[in-house]
């Protein structure tokens, strides 16, 4: 302050205020002293005083305007971040299981209605006395476990939706007026991906038996059609909840998500990918297929003896040769298989807002070499859950990069506003472009020549794999499907799995064949 | 009919917060006598208004005698009130009077809301006892000049103050910053935090030489050093910015500043990398929902989401929502349960009102002759507002939670006793400014000095 206190002497603006007395303004002998006094103080004593000194013209009325702007940025910004944070609507939280009030709003509101993308309704709520609701299903047994139940506990859409299905967007002075009258809003109506007409085909396809197939859009994630049985009466749940709870065929459990099954030789496509990573000359594999082989000790038989002769991993592939891929997978790196598989979202969670079963892959580094014959077919410990299976074979379908998938289209208030609209997004790269290409060539092959030729020579072109998994001596095999159509810009992605049905190709593919005509009736 | 008179008041406590807070801003330009006696009528009216409905809501709702009584006292406080300061201290900030009440009023409902036993009429006897004992502040400061002089006595005692934690310190949420005498606890840091500011401020105006801004720098330093140490993480933010704001307003260096700054985002950064709460802090902030279970933190402030989300604009009603489901509601997350029941638009409006006070604030600021007056104005303005700014920010996850309370809403003894003690002073100010037309501004004074040295 000194410093420039002498240099600016003369100068008309000093300001420099020194209140009390006793430090009054130093007269002109003084100065000359202080001055000194500086100097002997040294340069970076100067230098430092010299960046604090007081500003040149000292009024703090100025400074503490300067300091209510400051305030006032501040403020400005965390009000806007507040209204941002209430004025976008759904966010990951509004549904979160750990959000005590998802259940508050079931006083003051009525449950909006589920519909399917093809505007049919298939849950509302209807007035069941004087000021109560229950929820109704129009499509009964059909959409059961996808869209679930309303009751002490919630599942399925019923449950993910459940945020935005207690939201009233309609008319604000009409939710004034019936706030006043007592009278309950209602809730917003969510679309969600389903299709109707697929899911009947589905339903209606896999019959009596039991098992799963889940309809996916590979390009997007949306989920087209979703089916589980055995299945339940969702009009009737609150007078069978006990006896269905109890029920030795689970129906309560939605076997596409949550059902866990040896996915037999669908994983083959899986063991596929490992080989192709760990041998760039894939190609020229080539193999004698004699009907049975032992390796490590283990005998393994291909589906009914058949010796299918000289086969490369095409062959291999098409006529889903046990013998071939235990051969080739005898070569792989345990860890890497691990690492692969668990790219693929096995032993993983799902990016999905529903109740589901995380598929399980239990090869690691210190596995037995014994364990990988049964691993490479899919058999062994392997589990896994139609969901991933059919997000498996979508992400081949879509060059490689999974997308999260999702059942809630877009949200509409009960007046028809929108509310919300739901974007695909890409959940991860599970494997490059040119992975994915060489399996759907492979899978092409099966379609082709091999065990999906029920699906060659149609109109459109499809991609696949059968699977007859064993699960218990003595039963039938579970039959599989996954595949996609078309081959080029895929649209559809399909997996079938039908419980004790025996083999793929006879049980499954039919019936994905069917949901495949219904999808291209539908969109010409 | 009940249900109407609940969901009516839900919308009328609405525009009456609204109404409430035009009328503090209407307040500030230069009006006629005329025109503000009848603002401040208007002002006065609507919070006594918005007391009564919010009362009327929850004496409904809880269907409780004891809440008819709880009313009428806290009706006669406010009245007292109101008449004490407009007649006994003539000069006082009304406006600052007005918000105190209106923070309290919006304090004691919800706390009655979320229980009456357990926190409101004890902070209600907390707001009557200390607002009665510092209602003397002000004449005082009149009185006995002497307190404009002891620097030292300020320097040495705040430091005294904070070191009763370290013989009769309790740790409470993972800092050890209470004191616990006689089974009453308190928090010192929240009394230290008035006489640092007395501190700084007898330093600043007495001196700008270099070597005294190094002492009082290193001194605040020390201070600050001294509350991380504690663990209280809160308190030493607000003291550094305190303490650089009321450095940049004495020296009108805003390079001071901003060098502050830069080096106090430094010390955050080694803060970070050396103390694990400060990590699980910032962790909880990023993205709290990945560590929702356990003890990271994130629970809280997830719940606290919900809440703020599931109010939305209008609010759920008061006594309609879950606000219980939040940690420490009563206290630091306050504000989240105000946002649930009484809904968004509401605590926006209080936000304003907040921004309000501050202008009241450095409105004494700016009117006050003396140096020393101006410069504690300001700290206990820049004191109160940026506290009012972590508190919110930590809450609604613009910023890392720092466990600071949200002043004179919050439950808490300590908390509600330096508010009220910090409103007291500068009130105290106000009247000392008005009436000190002697020594008015200095700053003119100066000016006419330097010409004169000329």
């Amino acid at each position: 302050m000194k410093i420039w206190d002498n240099k600016k002497q003369e100068q008309n603006e000093i300001n420099v205020p020194l209140p009390t007395k006793r430090e009054e303004k130093p007269k002109r002998k003084e100065k000359g002293a202080k001055e000194r006094k500086d100097r002997k103080e040294g340069f970076l004593y100067t230098c430092l005083s010299w960046l604090v000194r007081p500003a040149k013209q000292l009024r703090l009325n100025r400074q503490i305007l300067v300091v209510a702007y400051f305030f006032a940025f501040l403020f400005v910004a965390l009000m806007g971040y507040i209204t941002y944070y209430v004025a976008i609507p759904g966010k990951e939280d509004a549904t979160s299981s750990y959000n005590p009030r998802k259940n508050i709003f079931s006083e003051r509101m009525i449950k909006g209605e589920i519909k399917t993308a093809d505007d049919k309704t298939i849950a509302k709520s209807v007035k069941s006395g004087k000021d109560d609701y229950s929820r109704s299903y129009p499509a009964e047994r059909m959409f059961a476990h996808v869209v679930g139940y309303d009751l002490y506990g919630k599942s399925g859409l019923e449950a993910s939706a459940n945020y935005y299905l207690y939201r009233s967007h309609s008319n604000v002075f009409g939710r004034i007026i019936n706030d006043l009258r007592d009278e309950k809003n209602q809730g917003d109506t969510v679309y969600s991906t389903l299709d109707y007409d697929l899911q009947q085909t589905a339903y209606n396809a896999l019959g009596g038996y039991k098992g799963a197939v889940v309809v996916m859009e590979p390009q997007t994630g949306k989920i087209l059609a979703m089916v589980s049985k055995p299945d339940f009466n969702p009009n009737a749940i609150s007078e069978n909840y006990e006896m269905l709870n109890k029920d030795e065929d689970s129906a309560l459990l939605n076997r596409a998500t949550q059902g866990l099954y040896p996915p037999g030789s669908t994983f083959k496509i899986v063991t596929a990918l490992e080989y192709i990573r760990e041998n760039p000359k894939w190609k020229k594999f080539s193999y004698t297929c004699e009907g049975t082989t032992t390796i490590d000790h283990v005998r393994i038989k291909c589906a009914g003896n058949t010796a299918h002769g000289r086969v490369d991993l095409y062959g291999a592939m098409a006529h889903s040769c046990n013998n071939a891929f235990v051969t080739l997978a005898s070569g792989l790196d345990f860890a890497s298989f691990r690492k692969t598989a668990e790219q693929l979202q096995l032993n993983q969670k799902l990016p999905i807002n529903l109740e589901y079963s995380k598929s399980r892959f239990v090869l690691d580094g210190k596995s037995p070499a014994s364990e990988m014959p049964q691993t490479s077919i899919g058999q062994g410990d392997t589990l896994m859950t139609p969901l991933l299976n059919c997000m498996i074979v979508s992400s081949i379908a879509n060059d490689g990069v999974m997308m999260t998938p999702y059942l809630t289209d877009y949200v509409e208030s009960s007046d028809g506003k929108l509310v919300k609209k739901f974007t695909p997004s890409i959940y991860k790269e599970v494997m490059t472009e040119n992975e994915a290409e060489e399996l759907t060539k492979l899978l092409v092959k099966v379609v082709k020549e091999g065990s999906a030729s029920a699906l060659s020579g149609l109109r459109h072109s499809y991609a696949g794999k059968t699977g007859s998994a064993e699960h218990q001596e003595g039963r039938n095999t579970h039959a599989w499907f996954v595949g996609f159509s078309p081959v080029k810009n895929p649209k559809i992605a399909v997996c079938v799995i039908a419980e004790d049905a025996g083999s793929g190709s006879s049980v499954a593919v039919p019936i994905a064949k069917k949901i495949f005509t219904t999808y291209y009736e539908k969109n010409k | 009919m009940v249900h109407i008179i609940l969901v009516l008041t839900g919308y009328l406590n609405i525009i009456l917060a609204a109404a409430y807070t035009l009328t503090s801003f209407q307040l500030f330009p230069d009006l006629p006598p005329k025109r503000k006696k009848k603002l401040f009528r208007r002002q006065e009216h609507t919070l006594l208004q918005f007391h009564f409905f919010c009362n009327l809501n929850l004496i409904l709702l809880q269907q409780d005698v004891k809440l008819i009584y709880f009313y009428g006292a806290q009706l006669l406080f406010i009245l007292f009130v109101m008449f004490a300061y407009r007649h006994i201290y003539k000069g006082t900030s009304r406006l600052l009077t007005n918000n105190m009440l209106f923070f309290m009023v919006v304090g004691l409902v919800m706390l009655t809301r979320l229980s009456y036993k357990d926190y409101a009429l004890n902070q209600f006897i907390t707001i009557v006892a200390c607002f009665l004992v510092f209602m003397l502040v002000p004449l005082l400061m009149k009185m006995l000049r002497f307190w404009e002089r002891i620097t030292w006595v300020y320097g040495i005692g705040g430091f005294l103050l904070l070191a009763t934690v370290l013989v009769f310190g309790v740790e409470e949420y993972g800092a050890t910053n209470w004191i616990s005498i006689a089974g009453v606890t308190l928090q010192p840091s929240e009394f230290a935090k008035i006489i640092f500011i007395l501190f700084i401020a007898c330093r600043l105006s007495k001196s700008l030489e270099l070597k005294d801004l190094i002492i009082t720098t290193a001194i605040a330093a020390a201070y600050v050093l001294f509350l991380v140490l504690e663990r209280d993480l809160g308190a030493a933010l607000i003291f550094f910015i305190v303490y650089l704001v009321m450095l940049y307003v004495a020296t009108g260096r805003l390079t001071l500043f901003i060098s502050g700054m830069v080096a106090g985002a430094g010390a955050a950064v080694v803060a970070y990398q050396l103390f694990t709460h400060v990590q699980t802090r910032v962790n909880a902030w990023r993205d709290p929902w990945a560590i929702i279970d356990g003890d990271g933190g994130g629970y809280q402030i997830c719940q606290s989401l919900f809440a703020i989300g599931t109010g939305s604009w209008f609010g759920l009603g008061l006594g309609q929502g879950v606000p219980n489901t939040i940690p420490v509601v009563y206290s630091d997350f306050i504000f989240s349960a105000l946002a649930e029941e009484f809904g968004t638009i509401f605590v926006l409006c209080l936000i304003l009102v907040f921004v309000s006070c501050l202008l009241v604030f450095l409105d004494a600021s700016m009117r006050a002759g003396k140096r020393m007056y101006k410069l504690i104005a300001l700290g206990f303005g820049v004191c109160f507002m940026f506290q009012v700014f972590l508190n919110i920010g930590g809450v609604v996850k613009f910023i890392p939670l720092t466990g600071v309370t949200l002043p004179l809403i919050s439950y808490g003894r300590s908390s509600v006793a330096s508010v009220l003690l910090i409103f007291a002073i500068t009130q105290g100010i106000y009247l000392l400014g008005q009436n000190d037309e002697g020594d008015m501004n200095e700053d003119m004074g100066q000016q006419e000095a330097g010409t004169e040295r000329n």
